[in-house]
């Protein structure tokens, strides 16, 4: 009978496959090995690249650490997939093992031709075991199988250490001066080089590109940082944090409700964390106080900057890479600059001491799997950015009030020394440079006047607004609502009681009310749509559906004082690109304005037109009234904040309008009496199509 | 007149029946629960009810926790409207949206009125699913109030109207906007209003999906295409593309 039992085999390709393109860059496969002696205790590794800038180099890889025995390396190293680490072991020197599954061990052993390990173990450092694999072997076999290996015991040589040496003979290909950069960039900071742990470990390359950042690395500019946010994560997932300023000094310290965000402040459902952040100031007058120069530390950020990521003592790759921001710092810098640091002006890490298996990296060393473990420690470590951001944000209103205060003191001293310095002046000159400085003086104020006048007016009406809009809120919602309900169910139950006495004698004053009410809505309708964020938001505009939107929420309102709205508009929909708001702010001010002045004269009937008109690229407004026109002021000064005829007038509308307009890049004209008798502003604005 | 678009005749539900109490596909109503954080509202919206002949039971505050509530209400009324803001004073610890929804998942026939602002629709969207009958304050009144029952009776004993039908639909990010309060995103979505993009809170989106919502982003959902406004779209079961291996 013939013997049918078999297992399953394996091309040779697999090994390419696997260890070639889950790990693809020659760092990361490198790392993986160095990775091994930090798992075996070591305290250096040392890479060291020989003839490596062409074909054929060699790359060894040598630590002081516990070696390994026959056993140790064919039920261990030679393993491939499987970690065979217990995270909740530690090593000798109680680390936690980086728990590599071998696949990037594979990568790194198939850069070159052959691959030898030689190996002492720290039980009998005396023993030499050696494994050598010829890949040629693989390359010519059918199945992997196939390929028998022999660990060889010998009696070692030379030494006595115990440790482990892995060379790599007959690379396939050159190792390129950038691959060097990166290898030493990433074997610096494998294992935390900004803590201070002398028992840490060490990786070392043999290359001048590793002893020049090593030499920055070393630099530790720590102490020269404006701001060092210390944010921690306990076991219960509490948060807490300081910032300290340069001088070591407490400046802001937040606990778990004021860091994390979200009602109820959820806790952290993520392993234990500190988080370290150090923030500059890149620029000369912060510097000048600081023992390092500002360009030592723009080069050193440069090299190292942005926050990097460590799982149990090493570094995990992309974190903190060149163009890997993965805490959004540059976005939000972006968006709101001020007291928000990037990854070129902070340095940071983000340590995780972590063995329960709750963040966990990718096969193929692209960072960790995004699993709400992953992303609740970026929340942590986003909350304490956040935080950090409102602190900074608060210090600096305090510093912009205090400057408030400091400001006019220092401008009467530079007064003084000014007048001081004209009066050593020789005298037939003196008198024309006094004269020019007072008049200097009286134009000065007088621009300081006016716009102390307009942020007066603007702040006056940022509160009219806030105020209007909450009352607008709660009387929408509730005594309108009422009025507007109960009137109907008047309305209703009395016709039916009445039946066609209803008309004679409840109908009028019921409608009335109801007329009101609508009148009421449109007032809080009013407030509600200017405030909503979606019309601050640039887009595609269609100039005449905002005119005919504005002039339907007024209605009611121009029912009431008996006002007709004569919209004439050009044929199609001319657009431009803009917010909703800006065009809504214009055709709005415009209609308060003129309904205003209605207040003023007696028509028959009010009367407010609208025409548009397509000409050049450019759609004109134009905007009259029969109201009583400009009279006593220049329709040029009507634009100016703060000018108004009118008793408890703002005098803003127009500015408003005016600004907006400019905004648009568009003009806008005043006229005292156009085509109705009344004012006529005409307003020009671009249009990208109809 | 129009209840999310639709709008109110008696040709739409010619099973409306209405002496003294609502008799819907054999579901009679008579009595109906109002809820409003605010007691001259509650009353106002009580006379609008029994209007339609009615009973009106307006709710005093504080409301209990809303599994309680819900479990009392359906037990005690046989319908229930309410406004969308309940906080105010303590009233409610759920908002208006919260409550129909539950009710209308223990097939209780709820109607929810709200200003329709933008604020409130971003707040109630997630809900929107659960709330056939969403109606403007402006159009309250016992026609609209009866007709929205008839929608929820309706949905729960046969298919719902097409305006409320979910349809496998390709939306295409717009624009994002992370610093407003909700976060939001802006979408384009196939087989609609082609000029429209329709604006959703960014909580709609499962946390660890939202890095995908970046401008130019496509992914499926299940959407009501047959809405005529933009505040009657309902979306749900987010489908996004997953992220292939190159070999």
């Amino acid at each position: 009978m013939t013997d049918t039992s078999t297992s399953l085999r394996f091309s040779p390709d697999i090994l390419r496959r696997l260890g070639e393109e889950l790990n693809p860059s020659l760092d990361q496969s490198i790392l993986e090995l160095v990775k091994n002696s930090f798992d075996a205790s070591a305290k250096e590794c040392t890479v060291v690249l020989r003839n490596t800038e062409k074909v054929g180099g060699t790359i060894e890889i040598s630590d002081d650490g516990d070696g390994m025995d026959a056993e140790g390396i064919i039920n261990g190293w030679l393993i491939l997939g499987r970690s065979g680490r217990n995270p909740e072991q530690r090593t000798r020197l109680n680390r936690v093992p980086a728990g590599s599954k071998g696949l990037g061990r594979l990568a790194a052993l198939r850069l070159g031709n052959v691959a030898t390990l030689r190996s002492w173990p720290r039980s009998n450092p005396q023993r030499e075991y050696l494994l050598n694999i010829n890949w040629s072997r693989y390359d010519a076999a059918l199945v992997v199988e196939e390929v028998a290996l022999a660990v060889e015991e010998t009696t070692r040589k030379n030494g006595a250490s115990p440790g482990t040496v892995v060379t790599i003979d007959a690379l396939r290909a050159a190792v390129s001066r950038a691959e060097v950069s990166r290898l030493a960039r990433a074997l610096i900071l494998l294992a935390d080089p900004f803590g201070d742990d002398p028992e840490g470990f060490k990786p070392i390359l043999r290359a001048a590109e590793f002893s020049d950042l090593e030499k920055l690395v070393k630099a530790r500019y720590f102490e020269d940082a404006e701001f060092h946010l210390a944010a921690s994560l306990d076991k219960d997932g509490a948060a807490r944090a300081v910032i300290t300023d340069w001088k070591g000094k407490t400046l802001f310290t937040a606990k778990h409700g004021d860091l994390s965000s979200g009602s109820g402040h959820p806790i952290y459902a993520s392993p234990e964390a500190q988080f370290d952040l150090w923030a500059f100031i890149l620029n000369k007058e912060t510097f000048s106080t600081r023992t390092s120069t500002l360009e030592q530390v723009r080069e050193w950020l440069g090299h190292f900057g942005g926050v990097h990521l460590y799982q149990n003592g090493l570094r995990v790759s992309p974190y903190g890479n060149p163009g890997n921001d993965w805490l959004d710092m540059n976005l939000k810098r972006a968006r709101s600059p001020e007291e928000r640091p990037s990854t070129n002006t902070s340095i940071g890490r983000v340590s995780t001491l972590e063995t329960g298996g709750k963040l966990i990296q990718k096969t193929d060393r692209s960072g960790f799997i995004e699993n709400d473990a992953f992303l609740e420690l970026k929340r942590f470590a986003n909350d304490a950015l956040e935080w950090m951001a409102r602190c900074r944000m608060k210090e600096a209103q305090k510093r912009r009030a205090s400057e408030r205060v400091e400001a006019p003191k220092r401008t009467v001293k530079a007064k003084l020394e000014i007048r001081e310095a004209i009066e050593r002046v020789p005298a037939p000159k003196r008198r024309a440079i006094k004269q020019a400085f007072d008049k200097y003086e009286v134009v000065r104020e007088k621009e300081i006047k006016t716009l102390r006048k307009e942020v007066q007016l603007y702040r006056t009406l940022s509160t009219a607004g806030i105020t209007a809009a909450t009352f607008a809120h709660e009387s929408a919602g509730n005594p309108i609502k009422a009025i507007d309900q109960a009137a109907k169910s008047i309305e209703r139950r009395a016709k039916k009681e009445l039946g066609d006495r209803y008309a004679d004698t409840l109908a009028e004053p019921v409608e009335l009310i109801i007329r009101s009410t609508d009148a009421m809505k449109v007032l809080g309708n009013v407030t509600f749509s200017l405030l909503d964020h979606e019309k601050r938001r640039a887009s595609q505009v269609e100039i005449h559906q905002i005119i005919e939107s504005v002039v339907k929420t007024y209605e009611p309102f121009l029912k009431e004082r008996d006002v007709e709205v004569a919209t004439e508009l050009a044929n199609g929909k001319p657009y431009l690109r803009g917010s909703k708001a800006a065009i809504e702010s214009i055709v709005t001010n415009f209609l308060n304005n003129s309904l205003v002045w209605f207040e003023k004269v007696h028509v028959k009937k009010y009367k407010i037109g609208i025409r548009t008109e397509v000409s050049n690229g450019n759609l004109r407004i134009r905007f009259d009234d029969n109201g009583p026109g400009l009279e006593g002021i220049d329709p040029a000064d009507v634009w100016l904040a703060g000018e108004t005829t009118r008793p408890n007038g703002t005098g803003l509308g127009l500015t408003i309008v005016h600004d907006a307009v400019k905004d648009l890049g568009g003009t806008v004209q005043a006229q005292a009496h156009g085509d109705f008798g009344g004012a006529c502003f005409t307003v020009e604005l671009p249009i990208l199509g109809k | 007149m129009a209840i999310l678009g639709v709008p109110v005749s008696p040709s739409n539900y010619p099973f409306l029946e209405n002496e003294m109490a609502l008799n819907i596909l054999g579901q009679s109503i008579s009595r109906v629960q109002v809820i409003d954080d605010d007691p001259t509202a509650r009353q106002a919206m009580a006379f609008t009810i029994r209007d339609a002949d009615l009973e009106a039971l307006p709710a005093e505050g504080p409301l209990p926790k809303l599994s309680t509530f819900v479990t009392t209400t359906k037990k005690r009324v046989d319908a229930v409207v309410s406004d969308h803001r309940l906080k105010k004073g303590h009233y409610a610890t759920f908002n208006g949206a919260e409550a129909v929804a539950e009710l209308y998942n223990a097939q209780c026939p709820a109607v929810l009125c709200t200003r329709w602002s933008t604020a409130d629709i971003d707040a109630i969207r997630q809900y929107i699913p659960f709330i056939p009958s969403l109606i403007s304050i402006d159009e309250v009144n016992p026609d609209t109030i009866a007709t929205g029952f008839a929608r929820c009776i309706s949905e729960f004993k046969s298919a719902p109207v097409p305006s409320r039908k979910a349809w496998r639909t390709l939306l295409r990010v717009e624009s994002v906007e992370t610093s407003s309060k909700p976060a939001l995103f802006y979408v384009a979505i196939s087989g609609w209003d082609s000029k429209e993009i329709v604006r959703l809170p960014l909580d709609l989106i499962q946390y660890r999906r939202r890095r995908l919502i970046k401008p130019g982003f496509r992914f499926f959902a299940s959407v009501n295409k047959g809405a005529e406004q933009p505040e009657a779209l309902f979306f749900t079961n987010f489908e996004f593309p997953v992220k292939s291996k190159s070999k």
